[in-house]
């Protein structure tokens, strides 16, 4: 499909750019602030501040850099809002974390597509526990409680089914540079 | 704690927000030793955590629970998993499978405690299943209770320990039980159960015929009826309410003599010596015969007026449901996922004939791709009514935006637009009252007029109002179909001491009919 000619002042521009990089700006976000539905809160005042701000970006950098640089700010904020409570990312880890968003956002699209397709490739019942704790929101100790587990074994049986994903993704990225 | 630093362990823990003061230092520590390498890592997580939260997060909602079995929508993705479907029977058995298969190894006396007692420890053999939990309702369940949901598959050996609620369980031979906290019960077989304690009513089809309750000092064997047993103390009453069963006493020093066949009508209770008394129906337990009737979906569906028209349509559709459900729509949005539309109403403001507990959804469906705007107008409550207006894509667009509305707890109302998860826009604003459920102007037509302007953007998503308190929503898909999932009246369900009829649970397709 041909990609008509952009207009980089319309709406459209900077909505399609959002787009692309939202996905990484909430990982980054969600990586200073474990908290998603926090997290999510914070994204959309960044997303209000792209909009806002967006004659300011300059064009030749990247923009999903750009738009994690105003996430920066709102994290900080945030948790000034939050007084005592503090990251546990300093700053320096902080611009680590940011910059290997804007590396692995190279790869993005692939990881999503790959991400899917690892999903459908999980036991049904690793599945099923990634549901429960992600669809239905639930922690250990209450997948604990329900399961009839320790909070314990349900983060190792999460860590090793995240694992697992994580190397299916990484090993179709692999495929796909190798093709 | 002694075991080393497992640095994935904890960065999960710490996107779950499950660290510990001591994980939470030595996390810190890691990542200071070597920045980058910590920076790679937590990465590469978060964006997998996130993009898992996201994509299940968007899956979430979508849980109508397949009111009328002929709605494609209802066959989503989304659908698949959620606790309400059949689905989620296998759902749930293939969790408690994993469990026993995954740790196995690491926590082998859960293992144990499913298989129930009389297992060796460390010899793993696969549990008999031979009940299903097939309902649940306002269960409060012992301590290390395992499977205890709706849909759990028991094995031969499993104890229920029931400290509130009531609860059904399906046994394999096709005999159900009715149980009422609390209550102690083990199904020790596809057609054989133990009440310890408590009380239970037992429906038994033909073909479960010779089904078999034991209590502490007799056993009741069903001749083809439906019967309530309660244990108190040492004394167990049987009452009959149809058909019949046969008593056999325990070993008590006056049980050979006792055995007996009840009819229907007939109550008797049995003592720690076997002795067998008639008993006044006054003397015996209430017993609850149904568990109470799950919420029903009420078909309110408005007249058909045209796709052009689907305001006419919804808004004929609320007032179908204001007369029948009484239901009182304060904040409405409409939005579609996988191609199906949808409305999201919120009914906070339900008048108290019908409290907004009791509405569990409503649900709208439509046939035809359309593109929501919503525009507020004032409601006669004094608050501010949604007036949900809808217009046709234009050929050649590729769908429907999402717009997301979340109160942000700072008395703002935050709607942002997405593409499928991703979100591609947003506005924030002001809500005038303090609950935040009301909002003072709320205009999403730019942001859809954004896609308007700009058919090479994506147009696919959904759109949501949420109101976490009462999350009630409408949706199209298909025919064009009201229904508003109400709960039932409590005081509709009748203990079996009653004269009338307990409540049956309405299949769906009953109630649409209306």
């Amino acid at each position: 499909m041909s990609t008509p000619p952009q207009n980089t002042d319309s709406p459209g521009y900077a909505a399609r750019l959002w787009m692309d990089a939202q996905p990484s700006v909430l990982s980054f976000i969600c990586a200073a602030i474990p908290r998603f539905h926090d997290a999510e809160d914070v994204l959309q005042e960044v997303a209000v501040d792209v909009a806002e701000n967006f004659s300011q970006y300059d064009r030749d950098r990247p923009f999903v850099a750009w738009a994690i640089g105003i996430a920066r700010f709102k994290i900080a904020a945030y948790y000034r809002s939050r007084g005592r409570e503090q990251c546990l990312l300093d700053e320096s880890v902080l611009e680590h974390v940011g910059q290997a968003h804007v590396t692995q956002h190279d790869h993005l699209g692939e990881m999503r597509q790959a991400l899917e397709d690892c999903l459908e490739r999980l036991a049904p019942k690793a599945r099923s526990l990634v549901q429960m704790r992600y669809a239905d929101d639930l922690r250990s100790p209450e997948l604990a409680e329900r399961l009839g587990s320790t909070s314990g074994s349900i983060r190792v049986t999460l860590t090793r089914i995240r694992n697992q994903l994580l190397d299916c993704i990484r090993g179709k990225l692999a495929q796909g540079a190798a093709s | 704690m002694t075991q080393p630093f497992d640095p994935e362990l904890a960065i999960d823990a710490y996107l779950d927000g499950e660290l510990d003061a001591e994980q939470e230092a030595a996390l810190r520590a890691w990542l200071a030793e070597d920045p980058q390498r910590g920076a790679r890592m937590l990465a590469e997580r978060s964006l997998l955590h996130s993009r898992l939260a996201r994509m299940h997060a968007q899956a979430a909602p979508a849980d109508p629970a397949t009111p009328t079995g002929r709605g494609t929508l209802l066959h989503s993705a989304a659908h698949f998993f959620t606790r309400r479907t059949p689905l989620s029977i296998t759902v749930a058995a293939l969790v408690i499978g994993l469990l026993i298969t995954a740790m196995a190894f690491i926590a082998a006396p859960i293992y144990r405690h499913l298989a129930g007692p009389g297992r060796e420890p460390g010899k793993f053999a696969p549990p008999v299943i031979v009940a299903e939990l097939s309902g649940v309702h306002e269960a409060v369940w012992g301590e290390g209770q395992i499977g205890s949901h709706r849909g759990a598959q028991l094995p031969a050996g499993h104890s229920l320990h029931l400290n509130e609620g009531i609860v059904e369980v399906t046994l394999s031979s096709g005999a159900v039980l009715v149980i009422e906290a609390p209550a102690v019960v083990r199904i020790d077989g596809p057609n054989r159960c133990s009440l310890e304690t408590g009380q239970l009513v037992a429906r038994v089809p033909a073909a479960a015929i010779g089904f078999s309750i034991a209590t502490p000092n007799c056993e009741v064997v069903d001749l083809g009826t439906e019967f309530g047993v309660d244990v108190t103390g040492e004394r167990s009453g049987v009452q009959v309410f149809e058909g019949s069963v046969a008593l056999v006493p325990g070993s008590g020093p006056s049980a050979p003599s006792q055995r007996r066949v009840l009819v229907a009508g007939e109550a008797v209770l049995v003592d720690q010596s076997g002795l067998v008394e008639p008993a006044k129906l006054t003397d015996m337990q209430s017993f609850r015969r149904h568990i109470p009737a799950a919420p029903q979906w009420v078909d309110v569906t408005p007249e058909f007026v045209g796709k052009e028209n689907c305001s006419r349509v919804l808004y004929t559709g609320i007032g179908r449901a204001t007369e029948i459900a009484s239901l009182h729509v304060y904040d409405a949005a409409v939005g579609s996922r996988n191609g199906n539309q949808y409305v999201w109403l919120d009914l906070s403001a339900s008048l108290p004939q019908l409290p907004p507990e009791r509405i569990e959804r409503v649900l709208l469906r439509w046939d035809g791709v359309v593109v929501p705007q919503v525009v507020p107008t004032h409601g006669s409550k004094g608050g501010v009514q949604a007036e949900l207006g809808v217009f046709t894509v234009p050929d050649g667009r590729r769908g429907i935006p999402t717009v997301f509305a979340r109160a942000d707890g700072k008395n703002n109302v935050n709607f942002y637009a997405a593409h499928e998860s991703d979100v591609i826009d947003a506005v924030t604003v002001p809500a005038v009252s303090e609950d935040r459920r009301i909002l003072a102007s709320w205009d999403i037509t730019k942001l859809v007029q954004h896609w308007i302007d700009n058919p090479e953007a994506p147009h696919r998503g959904q759109l949501v109002l949420i109101n976490r308190q009462h999350p009630v929503w409408v949706q199209w898909d298909g025919t064009p179909r009201v229904l508003a999932r109400i709960r039932p009246h409590e005081e509709s369900d009748a203990k079996a001491s009653d004269e009338s009829e307990p409540p049956r649970q309405a299949a769906p397709q009953d109630d649409l009919k209306h």
